[in-house]
């Protein structure tokens, strides 16, 4: 695609390079030339941000693994001394530790986009389906360096999740041996993990990204109204081929994405620099005890980022005297987002042109997704027991019947969509973004 | 298509923005930077080193370890004192160890703060071998007055750890910071209490 | 009298009352902790601290990821290290060992003491502080101290000669027949107690089966001040708000030195928004 172009450089050596590497072939197509509707909002600054944690991540990570040591004798120590004893040490970790967290916030945010503005729809299905598996793949790159501080919560948390597998039918107690390596989470976990972590994972990762990037830039970006700006008149003052509401990537959203960057970096180094343990959400209490195979802290939970799906894992009853059917759920609940595209049957993508029943699901979801995550972190006992007028309920915890009731609402959102999206009374789309002027022009277009 | 875009208020916005940016660009790679020079635990094992040298008798030499370095500590004696004047200059390659690592209170010389007691790195300053003691006269040739023979390349050295012309090492062996204190050495310090 | 109780009470009005609800003590009862929890971080108090650990706490536990000469950033001096706070080593580079050996420890405690570093990160300052001046004496136990924060520890008060020797004043709430009619009345009876409670008390419920009867019983235990101690408790609690200072400070020696690049980074983070913000505007001038 980045066939032969006049190369954009004066200088003789990026024209010697040109000549051989298409520099300004792909400059031009991923930044110049890569047209872009005008409208993105506040939700469109989350992409960029993704890439730039999604940096700061495998830089800090780079140079903790310079000092880190990956043996369960020495994990716990390792990491105290690159707290104390490295030359900012401190700061790296704690960048690393933060960023874990703020990746989770971007990406969470990035995917609620998705969701507000219909972006897995056609033709971008691909690029939802690159996304989820980003998705995942963060997922796994959390869980396995949680592992790697050794302490008690690294440890617990660990023993949990790969005890998950071991309710798998028939093959599950020799499957989550396999996994650790031994019988109980040990040094050999502790390794194999690393090996995940650091470089396993964050290939895969990087490859998904590439991919994501290659699909946007071929379909173009969506964009909060909706509207396939490709599919609108051309010519801008640009270029007369461009999409008339398409704006060149770069200057225009890199120096918009610039703010967004700074923005970001104030209340990322608010929590590096004044509190790196957010109250314990993202360096919790019990991880500075060093792992201990023999005694189990007294309330574990798993990271904040991970609690919606935790909450699930909770909320269903073991069935046949087996825990499989709350990780099957579980894994589901992940797993549903790669349908979205087929079971959205709306005629419009954005949240702006539907109706009252999809905003009504949407918002449900939403809220239901926050209340999983508050229970996860919280003891089942958090609200107390039911009285004794909730007998017919057996004597279950409150929050747990709360989770089970999001738990429903959750996977109805993803079910019930192909019935309520169809049906749902949308409004008419307009035919071109709305920008500036525009937005109090069309009447439809409120939020 | 409202105003023509204002190339100069852009070229200023820009250099406006970057001021900050490259103080916060730097200010982000220097941890990263320092993060690689010897921790805390580094300089601690790097401490200074303590040697009792009540017990060391003329000709005899003591092997100490400082930062992961063999520290020769060697009483040498009269004569090994006076063979070092006796060597004619043309045969060393830095007699008066100009160009080689050594404090500037140590007498250029005999390469020591008193005549006898000696102290040096036993690192060839070739390729870092640990030369070997050949201290009887005539060991290596007639005219050997006693010194230190690198086994790997040849390199030789007198008994303040001179190298001779014609060998690899390109100066005399290293000597690092120390102190003596009564029977007390210490590596690592000069002798005004300041650390290396 | 007069005067103590007046003074005393002001500072119960000045210091921290923290109800740990069950998520601190899951499973274990509810403490209320009453008293300071932690008093200005100067280098005055950490040095107190550090003198308090160094002569107390080291003794049995360790602090293996210290370094003795980091106690250069509160401001002592590398001769004042040698000569007052070092014990276990004579290299200032050296991390804070125990004492005691560890396998002797093990022996007499059940348990190696845990080591200090990062005890006040996951143990938290105001549970620390609760927990130094929660010690009181019981005779069921084999040290002979029982503690409210963290009930039947193996370790003991070891600075009794500082406080003197607590007590605790047990109240048990129970369906009597006479003036405790119903387990409701118990339990609000039990709860007017604990929240009278000028000390720090806890508050415990349990179930006892009585020939196939249940018998629900609130307990209320409060500590009691002990006055044979070297220190008043006033002093004596900051001493501990000293001591606890210092730990907070052993669990990250950089904290100071975080906040204050932070206040630098968002200085200049905030001068680049700015200009940043200016640069858009300039830029997205001309699209319409």
């Amino acid at each position: 695609m980045a066939s032969k172009q006049p190369s954009m450089f004066t200088n003789p050596v990026m024209r010697w390079v040109d000549e051989r590497f298409p520099v300004t072939g792909l400059m031009k197509e991923h930044l110049t030339e890569y047209y872009a509707p005008k409208n993105f909002n506040f939700w469109y600054y989350f992409g960029s941000l993704a890439m730039l944690v999604l940096v700061l991540q495998i830089v800090t990570g780079i140079f903790l693994t310079m000092n880190y040591k990956p043996d369960a004798n020495y994990a716990f120590g390792s990491v105290e001394y690159i707290m104390r004893d490295v030359d900012y040490g401190w700061l790296i970790r704690y960048m690393h530790s933060t960023g874990a967290s703020m990746f989770f916030v971007v990406v969470y945010l990035h995917m609620c986009r998705g969701l507000m503005y219909g972006s897995y729809r056609k033709p971008r299905e691909l690029i939802w389906i690159f996304g989820c598996l980003i998705y995942l793949c963060l997922m796994a790159e959390a869980f396995f360096g949680y592992l790697l501080p050794w302490g008690q919560m690294s440890f617990w948390g660990a023993q949990v999740i790969v005890n998950l597998f071991a309710a798998v039918p028939f093959i599950g107690p020799d499957l989550a041996v396999w996994i650790r390596g031994d019988y109980a989470v040990g040094d050999a976990t502790l390794n194999r993990f690393f090996a995940f972590h650091v470089i396993a994972l964050p290939l895969v990762l990087l490859g998904l990204v590439a991919a994501h990037i290659i699909a946007l830039h071929e379909v173009g970006s969506n964009n909060p109204d909706g509207v396939e700006i490709k599919q609108g008149p051309k010519g801008n003052r640009w270029s007369k081929d461009a999409p008339a509401d398409g704006i060149p990537f770069h200057p225009y959203y890199t120096v918009k994405d610039i703010v967004g960057v700074v923005v970001f970096l104030m209340i990322f180094s608010a929590i590096v620099f004044f509190a790196p343990e957010m109250g314990g959400y993202f360096l919790e209490y019990n991880n500075f005890v060093p792992a201990d195979p023999l005694k189990t802290p007294d309330h574990i939970a798993p990271v904040w980022y991970f609690t919606p799906f935790y909450s699930i894992l909770r909320a269903v009853p073991p069935m046949f005297g087996s825990q499989f059917p709350g990780v099957i759920a579980m894994g589901l609940s992940t797993l549903i987002f790669f349908a979205l595209p087929w079971l959205d049957r709306s005629t419009v993508k954005s949240i702006r042109y539907r109706g009252t029943q999809w905003k009504t699901w949407f918002t449900i979801f939403i809220v239901c997704f926050l209340v999983l995550g508050y229970l996860g972190v919280k003891p089942t006992t958090v609200w107390g027991q039911f009285g004794d007028w909730a007998s017919f309920l057996d004597t279950k915890d409150r929050a747990t019947w709360v989770a089970r009731f999001c738990t429903v609402l959750y996977f109805a959102f993803f079910f019930l969509m192909p019935w309520y999206s169809a049906a749902d009374k949308t409004k008419p789309v307009p035919s071109r973004v709305t920008y500036g002027d525009d937005v109090k022009a069309v009447p439809a277009a409120g939020e | 298509m409202s105003e023509p875009v204002n190339q100069s208020r852009r070229r200023a916005a820009i250099a406006t923005a970057a001021v900050p940016g490259a103080m916060l660009g730097a200010a982000a790679v220097a941890p990263f930077v320092t993060s690689m020079t010897p921790s805390e635990r580094a300089k601690a094992a790097g401490a200074p080193v303590e040697v009792d040298i009540s017990n060391l008798k003329p000709g005899e030499k003591l092997n100490v370890e400082w930062r992961g370095k063999v520290v020769w500590v060697m009483k040498r004696t009269p004569e090994q004192v006076a063979s070092l004047s006796q060597i004619p200059a043309s045969q060393l390659a830095d007699p008066l160890s100009k160009g080689s690592l050594q404090p500037a209170y140590v007498d250029p010389k005999t390469r020591s703060i008193s005549p006898e007691l000696v102290v040096m790195e036993g690192v060839c300053t070739h390729l870092g071998c640990s030369p070997v003691s050949r201290l009887t006269p005539g060991e290596l040739g007639n005219d050997w007055l006693g010194g230190f023979y690198c086994p790997c390349h040849g390199s030789k050295f007198d008994v303040a750890g001179r190298v001779y012309t014609g060998s690899p090492a390109p100066t005399n062996l290293p000597v690092p910071d120390h102190k003596i204190d009564g029977t007390k050495l210490v590596i690592g310090i000069t002798p005004d209490g300041k650390e290396a | 009298m007069k005067l103590n109780k007046l003074v005393s009470s002001a500072f119960v009005a000045l210091a921290l009352v923290t109800v740990a609800p069950a998520a601190m003590a899951a499973g274990g009862p509810e403490v209320k902790m009453v008293g300071p929890t932690a008093s200005r971080v100067d280098a005055e108090s950490l040095q107190r601290g550090a003198r308090l650990f160094v002569n107390h706490c080291l003794n049995c536990h360790s602090a293996q990821y210290m370094r003795y000469n980091r106690l250069t950033d509160i401001k002592l001096t590398p001769e004042q290290i040698k000569q007052n706070l070092m014990f276990t080593t004579d290299k200032i580079g050296d991390t804070m060992k125990a004492s005691i050996n560890p396998k002797d420890a093990k022996e007499w405690f059940g348990a190696v003491p845990p080591d200090l570093s990062v005890m006040a990160r996951s143990y938290t300052t105001e549970r620390l502080a609760a927990y130094m001046r929660g010690f009181y004496r019981d005779d069921k136990r084999e040290t002979g101290w029982n503690n409210m924060i963290s009930p039947n520890i193996g370790m003991p008060h070891v600075l009794a000669e500082m406080s003197g020797v607590p007590t605790v004043r047990e109240q048990v709430f129970k369906v009597d027949g006479k003036d405790i009619k119903t387990n409701g009345e118990a339990e609000g009876k039990a709860r007017a107690a604990f929240i009278a409670a000028t000390t720090m008390s806890s508050f415990e419920h349990h179930v006892e089966k009585k020939e196939g009867k249940e018998e629900h019983h609130y307990i209320v235990r409060s500590i009691v001040p002990a006055t044979d101690g070297k220190l008043t408790p006033t002093q004596y609690d900051v001493a501990i708000a000293d001591l606890v200072n210092f730990m907070d400070f052993v669990a990250e020696p950089h904290k100071a030195k975080r906040v204050q690049i932070g206040i630098l980074v968002m200085f200049l983070l905030s001068i680049l928004l700015a200009a940043a913000v200016w640069l858009k505007k300039e830029y997205w001038k001309d699209v319409t």
